[in-house]
């Protein structure tokens, strides 16, 4: 018996970008009757840095969970560097989130873990030997200027604070794409422009990253492809 | 230290005070099925040695001549469950039973004649000493010509061992009552930290984290709390034991009998069941909340 290899893109379609790292084809995601996210096609390339914006309720969450698979696409594909998402089990899922670092609008961190101990999770989750997680640790925090408070329990923080170690949490472990919902989301102007500066470094050096705001400051602040979703379908703009 | 001992280690300072009761728990299991456990040994070994110092009396018949009686003598030390055989004459009988019974001896100064019986004390060899053979020698010596009966603690022999085997089963039927007690508190106090901590385990998911990295701790805390309870189970049951041996051996002074504590290798498969308790009772909790998470 001969097994055929799963084609992308299916037959008959174009493909969009052959350099993407994330690539998504009639994604949609429905939560009983509502579409969150309807029919979505885009690609995005290695390297890229992409804003998805949108009013709120847009599906902007939607997208990027769809990416680190924190919800599964109802119909459609997603892959991800090469993984079929749609055929990642359980246990694999892992696999897929150490090629990601993610941060979020309420940072979370682990209240009752160092800040330290909060960025080194990530390189002990994926079995990094103790000294050269240190290290990275060490260097990671110093790029965010947190290094000082790698003692402090994280609700002794600022938010502006709390969210450059979420950052630093994201990048210590050298993902291929950090996905970013609202980061800036809680944070007054000046934090936000420090989180967003070194959001910009990790995609100096090379990193994807796919930022979800509603902030028109923030998307005119770096020129960037915009993905524009208006009631869960997408719009270049 | 490894990596996923630190954590556990960790974890267990954060939640002192649920690791504290279920430690408590296990512990408190360990102590009540132990003391029955010890009872039971030392019960055991109390009526082994009492059977061991069982003697029949073969009371003679009246009259009997010298060669009569040197006869049955010899009969009875013909006999392989018969240790050592020896004549108590009536007159020393009788001055037994006026040690026996002390003040109240003057009692006997009314008697015209000793109205006791010439005997004979027989001491059984140990490993003769069972109630059914015990019976079955009784009978033997009691159709010897001469002999008028024969006596020992026959009933005593018997319902002392049948309360034996009732306390045995109180010890299986307690031990596990209280495994299951024991398992449903352990699996519970995991369940509250799980909960406690699901926010943890989410982040730690999605910052790539296998659900082994996650687990491991969480088993190792439940086998640490297993190792702990079990521990200071038996440590609280030798202090109890240690003062009921103060207070209970002066009663039994001249028995030739001693209390022994658990033996190690019973010691060692308490520590190692309450472990298993623990372990148990992480798996039965981390099923239930991976379903439900």
């Amino acid at each position: 018996m001969t097994t055929v290899a799963p084609r992308w893109p299916p037959d008959g379609q174009p493909a969009t970008d052959k350099n993407a790292v994330i690539r998504i084809y009639g994604a949609t995601r429905s939560y009983g009757a509502h579409k969150a996210l309807d029919n979505v096609t885009l690609a995005i390339a290695r390297n890229a840095f992409v804003f998805v914006t949108g009013p709120s309720g847009a599906g902007k969450t939607t997208l990027l969970k769809l990416i680190y698979l924190g919800v599964r696409a109802s119909q459609g594909q997603v892959l991800v560097d090469g993984m079929n998402l749609a055929r990642i089990g359980r246990r694999r899922i892992p696999l897929l989130r150490r090629k990601l670092g993610i941060v979020f609008q309420d940072y979370k961190l682990i209240p009752t873990r160092t800040v330290f101990e909060n960025v080194a999770l990530v390189l002990e989750a994926a079995g990094v030997p103790r000294r050269v997680l240190e290290q990275k640790v060490h260097r990671v925090l110093q790029t965010v200027n947190m290094a000082h408070r790698r003692e402090a329990l994280p609700p002794s923080l600022s938010g502006g604070e709390q969210q450059r170690v979420a950052v630093a949490r994201a990048v210590v472990g050298d993902p291929l794409i950090l996905l970013a919902d609202e980061p800036t989301g809680s944070l007054d102007s000046e934090s936000a422009a420090v989180v967003l500066e070194l959001i910009r470094r990790f995609h100096q050096r090379g990193g994807t990253v796919v930022l979800a705001t509603h902030d028109r400051q923030l998307i005119q602040s770096i020129p960037a492809r915009v993905i524009r979703l208006v009631d869960g379908r997408s719009v270049e703009g | 230290m490894p990596l996923y001992l630190r954590k556990a280690l960790q974890d267990i300072a954060a939640n002192r005070f649920l690791n504290a009761v279920t430690v408590m728990t296990i512990a408190l299991a360990v102590v009540i099925t132990g003391a029955f456990g010890l009872f039971f040994i030392n019960a055991g070994d109390l009526l082994d040695s009492w059977r061991r110092g069982i003697r029949l009396m073969v009371y003679l018949e009246s009259d009997l001549t010298e060669a009569r009686r040197l006869e049955i003598k010899y009969r009875l030390e013909q006999m392989a469950e018969v240790g050592q055989t020896r004549f108590v004459g009536r007159a020393q009988a009788m001055a037994r039973l006026r040690g026996q019974m002390g003040p109240q001896a003057s009692l006997l100064d009314g008697l015209e004649e000793n109205p006791l019986p010439d005997a004979f004390e027989v001491d059984l060899q140990p490993e003769a000493v069972d109630a059914d053979r015990v019976a079955a020698l009784a009978g033997q010596i009691a159709d010897l010509a001469g002999v008028e009966e024969v006596s020992y603690g026959r009933q005593w022999l018997e319902r002392f061992g049948g309360l034996l085997a009732l306390v045995r089963l109180a010890v299986y039927g307690l031990g596990g009552l209280f495994f299951l007690a024991a398992l449903f508190f352990v699996a519970n106090t995991i369940r509250l930290i799980l909960y406690n901590r699901q926010e943890e385990l989410t982040i730690m998911r999605l910052v790539g984290a296998s659900e082994r990295f996650i687990r491991t701790p969480f088993y190792l805390e439940a086998l640490i709390q297993g190792a702990a309870g079990g521990t200071a189970g038996l440590g609280i049951l030798y202090g109890i034991y240690l003062a009921a041996q103060a207070n209970l051996s002066a009663s039994l002074v001249g028995f030739g009998f001693a209390w022994r504590f658990l033996p190690w290798y019973s010691g060692l498969a308490v520590v190692a069941a309450s472990m298993f308790i623990g372990w148990l009772g992480c798996f039965v909790s981390l099923r239930q909340f991976i379903k439900t998470a």
